[in-house]
């Protein structure tokens, strides 16, 4: 096999990759050209504590009971159905200036974020609203909420209803 | 170098299948594999947005390709130069002492360490093997001549 007929398959292969990703991805890909993600992604480099963890990270840290899981969702969606002891901060009231108070005992404690999981991006903005308030024990678990339920891990309701 | 067309074979089962699995869990995620991308600190956010909505597709292309014996040394290179990469990265990201989640198969990533790159590594053997080899092997299509 000539290196041309390599080169000519492997651009074929990479270009039908492009095809179906922009294609099958547009809605997304148009909103991130609209600058709709610009605050949902986290420079590591000026968030060094901040980690992403996937699901076997925050199930083990579930059940070691090492971390305060925080729901940034709304607070009709947390009712719905969340991590059993999480703490429901969500994005729009840590954007207030916590109404009820800024939640200090949070500090010393490693916090593992979520929300919805898929597209949702209020963990990450949070995680950054957070670190700029001093709280810099951070994780943030992609997955989310969906990913959780999905598995048919443990789950609470309302609060404190498991 | 592996001459067997079975095992061969098997090289492209292992290799193809691990790379359609990787990319599929990838595709339903690009958001959260973009940050996985952006977590490496080596690409800004655009660029990792665009390599997290193309590259998984390729990677599923790439396999079934391989499996299937279309283009089989095409997608044995490409996979080849794929690992490669990760295996400069997941080094990179070892040497500089940071520690990301791999996200190489979505909710399934561990952590990028030396025990990635070892893994990679094996499936470089095989993508490898499978590009050297004159040996057209076990395909679902009929291999052409080449001039």
């Amino acid at each position: 096999m000539n290196g041309k007929k390599l080169f000519r398959e492997i651009i074929l292969i990479v270009a039908a990759g492009c095809f179906l990703g922009m294609a099958v991805n547009f809605p997304l890909v148009s909103r991130f050209a609209r600058g709709e993600f610009k605050e949902s992604f986290l420079p590591a480099e000026l968030y060094p504590g901040i980690a992403f963890i996937a699901r076997a990270e925050a199930e083990d840290l579930f059940n070691r009971k090492q971390a305060v899981f925080i729901d940034s969702r709304s607070g009709e969606e947390f009712d719905a159905g969340h991590i059993p002891d999480a703490v429901n901060i969500s994005l729009d009231e840590a954007k207030k200036g916590f109404p009820g108070g800024e939640p200090d005992f949070l500090k010393e404690k490693l916090m593992v974020l979520y929300c919805r999981g898929g597209d949702c991006r209020q963990s990450v903005t949070l995680s950054r609203l957070l670190y700029d308030r001093g709280y810099k024990n951070i994780k943030i678990y992609q997955g989310g909420w969906d990913e959780w339920h999905r598995a048919g891990l443990q789950e609470e309701k309302g609060h404190g209803q498991k | 170098m592996v001459r067997n067309k079975y095992v061969l074979f098997f090289f492209c089962l292992m290799a193809g299948g691990m790379f359609i699995w990787a990319g599929a869990l990838k595709i339903a995620e690009p958001l959260e594999f973009a940050q996985s991308i952006r977590n490496y600190r080596v690409v800004g956010q655009e660029p990792a947005f665009a390599v997290a909505v193309v590259l998984p597709w390729v990677e599923v292309l790439s396999g079934a390709c391989l499996i299937a014996g279309l283009f089989r040394r095409a997608s044995a290179l490409l996979l080849s130069l794929l690992l490669a990469g990760f295996i400069g990265l997941v080094a990179s990201v070892v040497w500089r002492g940071l520690e990301v989640d791999c996200g190489c198969f979505g909710a399934m990533s561990g952590r990028a360490d030396g025990r990635l790159i070892l893994q990679d590594a094996v499936f470089l053997f095989f993508t490898l093997n499978v590009f050297l080899s004159r040996e057209n092997g076990i395909s679902l299509f009929k291999p052409r001549r080449d001039k």
